[in-house]
């Protein structure tokens, strides 16, 4: 053992104190950055003896993280729909406001009743034209109101895509870093950090699953398998430029070729926007078009000769494929924004009000559906007639996600409110859930990782103590030196 | 070494996020406080929601048929009140005709009474409610019957004038009638006059009223019907008994043909009185349906409201106790909040 060796021995602590104390200002400043993960300076002591820097960890926890992106998407993606849902549920709105569709038609039977109380007084058929007149415009705007949504969800998804294609070129650039810095022994934490960070990001878009491979090397994968990156990012395909087709499924997402049209098992923002635009709003437009083929069936005109030969045909409410009848028991896609309140008995559009009470209404050149043959002002039959048909049983198509077997149209329309609003009453349970699952998750992977300031503060005070220990030896040694050059001359 | 430690940054955060979730649910629990009813009913009843609607509907249901029910009963009972007048015209005239015939009443007063008792019936059978008709059936814009004492003489009153004229050969104040026997005018009233008043004459030349029955939705899922018009036989039988009093010549009568009139005429009165109370009670029925539905409705819209305000509402004790405790539980974190960022070590360094 010499001075000398004594003497670096001090030198390479001061060094290997300075990096010490380099990596704990980067800690302390990372300490709002929550993607950053604690480092940690790898001391080694060599063969002499002497400590030197070896390099800088990550304080790494992979099963928490993969956690964290696996509950970060799964909240992304309910908090999708629910976002969506609350929007549509507006349809509904509270039941005191009696607002929704179910409640229009409670009122326009509420008009049938006073005007078929007295058929004769016009202000009461004003008043059904007027509540008939609101319940197809409801109808129309919650159709629209659907569509839009639907739109909104495809302009998302085009968005997203772009975010996520971004996303995918910033992650490519900085794995090939990290994995040519760990190739060459360079301290790549940093861009560890940035990685996770864009993973984290990445996996509020859409649900992934990472795979760590040799050299610090990440691959992805979607949910289902499908490859997004793997050396290099995959291609993403997204065809936005055709219009939304009503009661059709939107342009399928295609990564590496592979069409993701599933949007609960895709997870991410991507897929809730998905399941926004293909399921709910698909199934919820469907029904709406069901209700309107509904009431335009239940205020339908049959032939009132004695040998009844002509067709049904649309009555008070009407659409632009009038007077037949819509196809029975299917769905006609796009009915509840096109059906109206016939013009035969708009008096602003040269209709006459007292065709409510007489019929004659889809056809007023044919006298073969007029029901009050003597146009007697005190008709009541019609009337009642249209109120029993409301909740007079009818067909629906199977494919509306309810079903509605008596109680015809008010039925049907009260039913798809409770549809909407359980849909959007587990929704929002699930969301909850995930919200507190992900940031459970997500804290106890920063917990993990994350850094503590205290612990830095603390360390920082041993480093402190540690270079004055050194400062000292190196004082020591050189007191030494001297008396040992002053003994010699 | 690795050591284990709690991010900062993960420990502040979590009582931030405490805090919102807190203050969210604050928000929601002071409304149902106030408003006694969920925040969010779609959320809280989710696929409920749909019965809180039905129920509703039912019940605005209801309350239509409920108000609409209140305008059928006024007008009936006004009609009861018609057909009382009528009765009480029917039973008078009976009397009238029977002292005529048992005791020889004076003639003229006999057919001035019925000339004021027709004027009483026509006024009786034009009865409103609300601008209309009540007992034109469904038509109910137009009066059921004219006035048939007006001047110049409306259709009726020629059509009965040209039948006893083409009968008998001379007018009805041709003093000529004194000739005719009481076998004569008795075939007369029996036959040809008689079958002016029957259907489709009386409806030609009479009524305007229609014999379509009038529906009435009572409850939900129950109807009735009424066709008493002017069109029953009652109101026809006292009408016809009325104007033969007036218009079949009784006045130039002898004695003899005069009591034949006078017993025929008592004869209709009497079966007029028993077909008008007949139609008093199917409008009585109508009218007892109508209490017992609304009673019904009554009962049961109780029952939907519990149901409305059982799905709507909320326990607003628990509610406020639910506030009481989230208060406590913000100042508490607040409190809690403040301390831990008052411990860091920088504070002692």
């Amino acid at each position: 053992m010499s001075l000398t060796l004594a003497y670096n021995i001090a030198r390479g602590a001061l060094a290997s104190n300075a990096t010490a104390a380099s990596v704990v200002s980067r800690n302390i400043s990372n300490g709002e950055n929550p993607s950053a993960a604690r480092k940690t300076a790898l001391l080694v002591t060599d063969a002499a003896g002497g400590v030197y820097i070896a390099g800088v960890a990550n304080q790494v926890e992979s099963a928490l993280l993969e956690r964290a992106l696996e509950s970060t998407s799964a909240s992304s993606q309910s908090t999708e729909l629910a976002k969506a849902l609350q929007q549509l549920s507006t349809i509904v709105g509270d039941p005191e406001l009696e607002g929704s569709p179910a409640a229009l038609i409670g009122k326009f039977r509420g008009a049938l009743q006073t005007a078929a109380a007295a058929p004769h007084d016009t202000t009461a058929l004003q008043g059904v034209l007027a509540s008939a007149e609101n319940l197809t415009a409801s109808l129309n705007s919650a159709a629209a109101l659907t569509a839009s949504t639907r739109t909104a969800a495809q302009d998302s998804i085009e968005q997203a895509v772009g975010e996520l294609q971004s996303l995918l070129d910033t992650f490519s650039e900085v794995n090939s870093e990290i994995v040519t810095g760990t190739a060459l022994g360079n301290d790549v934490t940093d861009q560890i950090d940035r990685r996770n960070a864009v993973l984290r990001q990445i996996s509020d878009l859409v649900g992934i699953k990472t795979q760590e491979r040799s050299g610090n090397d990440v691959a992805i994968f979607l949910a289902n398998g499908t490859v997004l990156f793997e050396t290099s990012a995959r291609s993403i395909a997204f065809d936005s430029s055709s219009a939304l087709v009503p009661g059709e499924p939107g342009p399928a997402l295609r990564v590496d070729g592979v069409p993701q049209t599933d949007g609960s098992i895709l997870g991410g923002r991507i897929g809730g926007l998905l399941m926004v635009r293909d399921e709910v709003t698909l199934q919820l437009g469907s029904q709406l078009d069901e209700i309107a083929r509904g009431l335009i069936v239940a205020s339908r005109e049959t032939d009132q000769s004695a040998a009844p030969s002509g067709p049904d045909q649309a009555g008070l409410f009407t659409y632009s494929g009038g007077p037949g009848l819509p196809a029975s028991n299917t769905v006609t896609a796009g009915l509840a924004s096109m059906i109206s309140v016939n013009a035969n008995v708009r008096p602003e559009l040269g209709g006459t009000l007292e065709r409510i009470r007489d019929g004659g209404i889809s056809d007023p050149g044919d006298p073969s559906y007029t029901y009050n043959t003597d146009a007697l002002p005190g008709f009541s039959g019609r009337l009642n007639e249209l109120i029993d048909n409301l909740s007079a049983d009818q067909p629906f198509a199977s494919s509306i996600a309810i079903s509605v077997a008596t109680g015809g149209v008010l039925a049907l329309a009260t039913t798809s409110a409770g549809w909407l609003e359980g849909q959007r009453s587990s929704g929002d349970a699930v969301n909850e859930q995930n919200k507190v699952i992900a940031e459970k998750a997500t804290s106890a992977w920063q917990s993990e990782v994350g850094v503590n300031l205290d612990d830095e503060l603390t360390a920082l005070m041993a480093l402190e103590r540690s270079f004055q220990a050194s400062t000292r030896l190196i004082s020591s040694v050189n007191t030494m030196f001297d008396a040992l050059l002053s003994a010699v001359r | 070494m690795t050591s284990s430690t709690i991010s900062s940054l993960a420990l502040w955060d979590a009582s931030r996020i405490l805090m919102s979730r807190t203050q969210s649910q604050l928000g929601a629990a002071s409304q149902e406080v106030t408003t006694g009813r969920h925040y969010d009913v779609g959320i809280a009843l989710g696929t409920d929601t749909s019965r809180a609607i039905d129920a509703r509907l039912v019940i605005d249901d209801m309350d239509s048929i409920e108000t609409m029910n209140g305008v059928a009963s006024q007008r009936l009972s006004t009609m009861q009140s018609s057909l009382s007048g009528m009765l009480d015209l029917a039973r008078s005239l009976f009397t009238e005709a029977t002292q005529v015939v048992q005791s020889g009443v004076d003639r003229e007063l006999f057919i001035d009474s019925a000339r004021s008792k027709l004027a009483t019936l026509t006024s009786l059978i034009s009865a409103t409610n609300n601008g209309t008709y009540l007992l034109s059936g469904t038509n109910t814009l137009s009066a059921p019957v004219s006035d048939y004492l007006a001047d110049p003489p409306p259709a009726a009153r020629s059509a009965v004038i040209s039948a006893f004229t083409s009968e008998f050969g001379i007018a009805p104040d041709d003093p000529a009638v004194a000739d005719l026997t009481a076998d004569q005018v008795k075939t007369y009233l029996n036959g040809t006059y008689a079958t002016l008043f029957e259907t489709p004459n009386w409806q030609s030349t009479f009524s305007s009223a229609s014999d379509a029955s009038t529906e009435l939705r009572i409850a939900p899922q129950e109807y009735t019907s009424y066709s008493v018009s002017a069109n029953d036989p009652g109101i026809r039988k006292l009408y016809s008994a009325l104007v033969a009093v007036v218009d079949a010549g009784a006045n130039g009568m002898n004695a003899d043909a005069f009591g034949q009139l006078a017993s025929l005429v008592a004869g209709s009165a009497g079966a007029a009185a028993a077909d008008l109370a007949q139609s008093q009670a199917s409008l009585g029925a109508v009218q007892n349906r109508l209490t017992n539905a609304n009673g019904r409705m009554q009962i049961e819209r109780g029952l939907l409201n519990t149901v409305v305000g059982e799905l709507e509402g909320v326990d607003q004790a628990e509610a406020s106790t639910r506030l009481n405790s989230l208060t406590t539980q913000l100042q508490v974190s607040y409190a809690v909040t403040a301390r831990m960022f008052k411990l860091s070590l920088l504070e002692y360094l």
